[in-house]
């Protein structure tokens, strides 16, 4: 009698924690082969490295993982989704990185009262509700690229951008910034996809312009910068950093040099926050991370924070997003606290890119404390001196 | 005799084959697909998916046999069809608002006039090249989806398309997967219907022996390019399955990685058997789906699996399967 | 005047990088009447190999030649053990020549990793080289006179030796040139893994321009298929004369028509076909 008593009262005392130890489901849902491969698991990377240096919890609870592959291919992120959260039933999701899988997936989420985290920057995405962003809106980066150069005192600018979706808007809101800092467009090239020599492209700029804005990614923005050094053009380079991202400056060397923008993040962010986060990164997978890991390390960090105010609670959706909303965080890229639509409102770095020791990387020159992510003149501190 | 047949060696034609054994066998066909769905229906929704996107799948390559295993056109460019119908009929109902009844319908003529436009290119060219320029043609398609955005959403795709409404609304998995089994079952007989007619058989005559066919008074031109029209037509069915499946429609439906993959599902089924194409997008989408789960290597998987069946059934896994069948049923039971 | 002058030289530049990447195909296809779907896989293998080993040893001719060498191996181990029992077999051959892309694509993500690669030109053919009142990249320039050698090269080999003499009567009559007593199957292998040399050889050549990513053996494919198909299968002039065309028209057409570039490559494959039906050179 007295030993089942003591047992009762065990499980009395032990239930609570039990309840608390119980794993919380992960799903990762993002582009882990194709052409994005090296990008989704960027992001994968980010975000296991924010679980193995906090004992693999979020908010006091084990996780579980489940991770997918989209393929890079919207169809199958749409099954993968309901797959995580049908069949797996994951509590919470960490969404895609490709623009065109994060449209797909939206609804179907939403549908599900899905807390997700992705990366996708398109503006469409993020709904205000359950889907939260941690890298930046395309409409207002692409307004920040093209009013950078205008502030600079630059006048006529070229733009390039690869035609389709994101790089259309690009060159919409770069033209927006550029003309409202006071400058004017003079020329828009808009080359495919893939385009395989960037040769006609870059013999046809015009003398008029003073300065290029450019937005280019993976195998083009390769092609798209050496083929612009060989043609010893000495027009100055502005535009979205991942045209010169981290992971493209080895295969560009030299031919980088030059190129400015901002972005939210660098390995080269000189903060006590990032210097360890970079550390750890470099020990875990023998690489620098780029932006897209750090997003996907702000991802635990944004799920940590909201499982710790919830007492690491994930039925109570409404009130997972709500701590996840309310979340203030001091991540490798800065101070960092989400806007109404669910948008990361965290500092930009003005960087160019230079040779230091022999190493050729983005160099910070600036920063922007507070960008709200609006496509609107930004906020700019007094003393940023930009390049020209 | 057709070389991909050769290859299986000698099957002596028993009386198995029979017509009569034929219609049966199709019966149990059906009867077999009313049975998946219905165990299919009892389990989880994500299982269902999956089924529903075997069946699509299967019928996609079915369409894409005609031409491949019956006509002797191998094309690479079939997402065409299955894109083209996909989009317009989503255009239909986003943009003008068409009812289901209209846009699918519209879908279809879509894809069938597209079938028509390039096989009047396609079709001139000398054998080896059907391949190339399909996969061309289908490439101009995919390149006009990606940027004109205004139309086609971009890489973005459409969204949001309401699927059809059949006395009820087929919202939930299984009610959905009941109404693509029924568009597979009416299809697939179809197309059973065609290869077995008179039709049917002068394709395979003009697979084998063009020029004999030519002299024999076919105008073999034309019977290609009906078989091509009806190739487009069972495609672009599929495409709008699959686009109610999710309510949405995207390049990668008319990319060249998706004709890719139907033809290999057709080559790995067995080419000029029709069925044999269910194998094929089964091992598919259990590929994609569920060996993807376990290692990021599954794409090695999938080149690997695809480079044993081609050394060690080149004939297809549905002759290589009724071979090994046929082998057992004599070891067990002698000759009958 | 320079707008004509360097439009041209870009494209001359381009297509010699066709061209390397596209005799192989079509050579390929002319003897042992196969479409290499893995075609891609070779340029992007030997694009790797090079990296590599320019990267240990700095020596951009040491890249070239082990990728060359080491590629010609694996086409003529694919060939010899796997193609071979496929012979004449157009599905199957399709299925497993599919497949291997598939695995090579993998294989290549897997050693190398995803991030976009180029490979290094040689220092001296780095920076612009001016010249009629324009600056143009060395490289290029370099490329053109390397392509029209490898044509001369190919054509030498071809037309003026016994082995090429034996290639040419067995596009014609395979039967024939195994009644003569000649070892047919060590022709092909031969054959597909000088092929697979050459694809491998564009990788090197082509890489510091197209450079090296998942896709890019997707992407030069296509372009090896498009100009393969203009010039005639199996017609090694035919590809010379394609590459011009589709190079100058790509460029020209994106100069002219930049709203167009989308299609500047395959508008002239439709035209050709729908005026040649087995392309400029191709027999019917």
């Amino acid at each position: 009698m007295r030993r089942l008593l003591a047992a009762v009262l065990l499980t009395a005392i032990l239930s609570p924690v039990a309840l608390a130890q119980a794993p919380i489901k992960v799903g990762i849902l993002t582009e882990l082969s194709g052409p994005l491969g090296p990008s989704g698991s960027g992001q994968r990377d980010g975000f296991l490295l924010y679980l193995k240096k906090n004992d693999n919890r979020l908010g006091g609870r084990p996780v579980q993982l489940v991770i997918e592959d989209t393929a890079g291919d919207p169809q199958v992120a749409i099954t993968k989704a309901k797959k995580l959260a049908e069949s797996d039933k994951v509590d919470v999701l960490v969404g895609p990185l490709l623009s065109a899988n994060g449209a797909a997936v939206k609804n179907y989420l939403v549908s599900q009262h899905m807390p997700t985290v992705l990366e996708a920057t398109v503006d469409e995405v993020t709904d205000g509700k359950y889907i939260f962003r941690t890298s930046f809106s395309g409409n207002a980066d692409s307004y920040l690229q093209g009013y950078l150069p205008g502030h600079a005192g630059y006048r006529k600018a070229l733009l390039v951008a690869p035609n389709f979706n994101a790089g259309q808007t690009a060159i919409d809101y770069f033209e927006k910034g550029f003309v409202a800092a006071g400058g004017t467009v003079v020329q828009k090239l808009m080359p495919r996809l893939g385009t395989p020599d960037f040769g006609a492209v870059i013999s046809q700029f015009s003398d008029k312009a003073d300065v290029g804005i450019i937005f280019m990614a993976g195998g083009d923005a390769i092609r798209f910068m050496k083929t612009f050094a060989d043609y010893g053009s000495k027009l100055p380079l502005y535009g979205f950093t991942a045209t010169v991202d981290e992971t493209l400056l080895p295969a560009q060397g030299k031919a980088a040099l030059g190129f400015s923008g901002a972005g939210f993040y660098f390995s080269t962010i000189d903060s006590p926050a990032n210097r360890q986060f970079v550390a750890d990164y470099r020990e875990a997978y023998k690489q620098n991370p780029a932006w897209f890991s750090a997003g996907g390390y702000i991802a635990g960090q944004v799920l940590g924070a909201a499982l710790t105010t919830t007492n690491g609670k994930s039925d109570d959706r409404d009130a997972l997003v709500a701590a996840m909303k309310a979340v203030r965080l001091t991540t490798p890229a800065g101070s960092f606290r989400f806007d109404a639509n669910n948008n990361p409102i965290q500092p930009r770095y003005v960087m160019q890119i230079r040779e230091v020791d022999s190493k050729i990387q983005p160099v910070v020159l600036g920063m922007i404390p507070e960008f709200m992510p609006l496509a609107e003149p930004p906020a700019l501190p007094a003393q940023l001196v930009l390049p020209h | 005799m057709n070389p991909h047949l050769e290859a299986t060696g000698t099957r002596v034609r028993r009386p198995l084959w029979t017509d009569r054994s034929r219609t049966i066998r199709l019966l149990a066909a059906v009867a077999g697909i009313v049975l998946v769905v219905l165990a299919a229906s009892t389990l989880g929704s994500y299982p269902v998916e999956l089924i529903t996107q075997v069946l699509i799948y299967a019928l996609f390559a079915m369409s894409l046999d005609l031409l491949v295993g019956y006509t002797g056109l191998p094309s690479l460019g079939h997402s065409a069809y299955f894109g083209v119908a996909a989009y317009a009929a989503a255009l239909c109902s986003l943009k003008l608002g068409l009812p289901f009844w209209c846009a699918a319908p519209v879908g279809l003529l879509a894809a069938v006039v597209t079938a028509l436009l390039f096989n009047l290119i396609a079709l001139r060219t000398a054998r080896g090249y059907y391949l190339m320029i399909t996969l061309a043609l289908a490439q101009v398609l995919w390149s006009i989806a990606v940027s004109w955005t205004d139309l086609t959403g971009g890489d973005n795709g459409l969204s949001g398309i309401a699927r059809p409404v059949i006395g009820r609304p087929l919202e939930g998995a299984a009610s959905y997967l009941w109404f693509v089994a029924l568009v597979f079952t009416v299809s697939a007989m179809a197309m059973w219907r065609i290869v077995r007619s008179p039709f049917g058989q002068a394709l395979k005559g003009i697979r084998e022996n063009e020029p004999r066919m030519r002299a024999l008074g076919y105008e073999t031109w034309r019977y290609k390019l009906v078989a091509s029209l009806l190739a487009a037509l069972f495609a672009g069915i599929a495409g709008e399955c699959f686009l109610y499946l999710n309510g949405f429609v995207g390049p990668s439906s008319l990319a060249v990685a998706l004709s890719a993959q139907v033809l290999l599902m057709v080559l790995m089924g067995a080419a000029g058997t029709l069925f044999g194409s269910m194998i094929g997008a089964a091992v598919f989408v259990v590929l994609q789906n569920i060996v993807s789960s376990y290692t990021d290597r599954w794409l090695f998987v999938m080149g690997a699996i695809y480079v044993l069946f081609a050394l060690y059934a080149p004939a297809g896994a549905l002759p290589w399967l009724r071979e090994r069948w046929a082998r057992y049923r004599n070891s067990v039971g002698g000759n009958t | 005047m320079s707008f004509w002058l360097i439009n041209a030289l870009n494209g001359l530049s381009f297509a010699m990088v066709l061209f390397v990447l596209s005799a192989g195909l079509t050579l390929v296809f002319g003897l042992l009447r196969i479409i290499n779907m893995a075609h891609g896989s070779f340029y992007l293998l030997g694009g790797y190999i090079a990296l590599s080993v320019i990267q240990a040893s700095d020596h951009f001719m040491l890249g070239m030649a082990s990728a060359c060498v080491a590629v010609m191996l694996l086409g003529a181990a694919m060939q010899r053990w796997t193609l071979a029992r496929l012979h004449k077999q157009e599905l199957p051959q399709s299925l497993l020549t599919l497949g291997f892309l598939f695995m090579f694509a993998d294989l290549a993500f897997w050693i190398w990793g995803g991030n976009p690669q180029l490979v290094p030109k040689p220092a001296v053919l780095e920076g612009a080289i001016r010249f009629a009142g324009i600056a143009y990249p060395a490289y290029r320039l370099a490329l053109i006179g390397i392509g029209v050698l490898v044509a001369v090269l190919l054509w030498a080999l071809l037309e003026g030796t016994r082995i090429g003499a034996v290639v040419r009567a067995g596009m014609d009559d395979e039967e024939m040139v195994r009644a003569m007593g000649i070892n047919i199957p060590l022709v092909f292998t031969a054959v597909f893994a000088f092929g697979a040399g050459l694809a491998a050889m564009g990788g090197v050549l082509g890489g510091p321009l197209l450079g090296l990513f998942p896709g890019a053996d997707f992407e030069v494919a296509m372009l090896a298929f498009v100009v393969v198909t203009v010039g005639g299968l199996g017609s090694i002039r035919g590809a010379f004369i394609a590459s011009l065309l589709v190079g100058l028209a790509d460029n020209f057409g994106t100069a002219w028509f930049p709203q167009l570039s989308l299609f500047t490559a395959i508008i002239p494959m439709v035209i050709v076909l729908a005026l040649r039906p087995s392309g400029l050179m191709g027999r019917a």
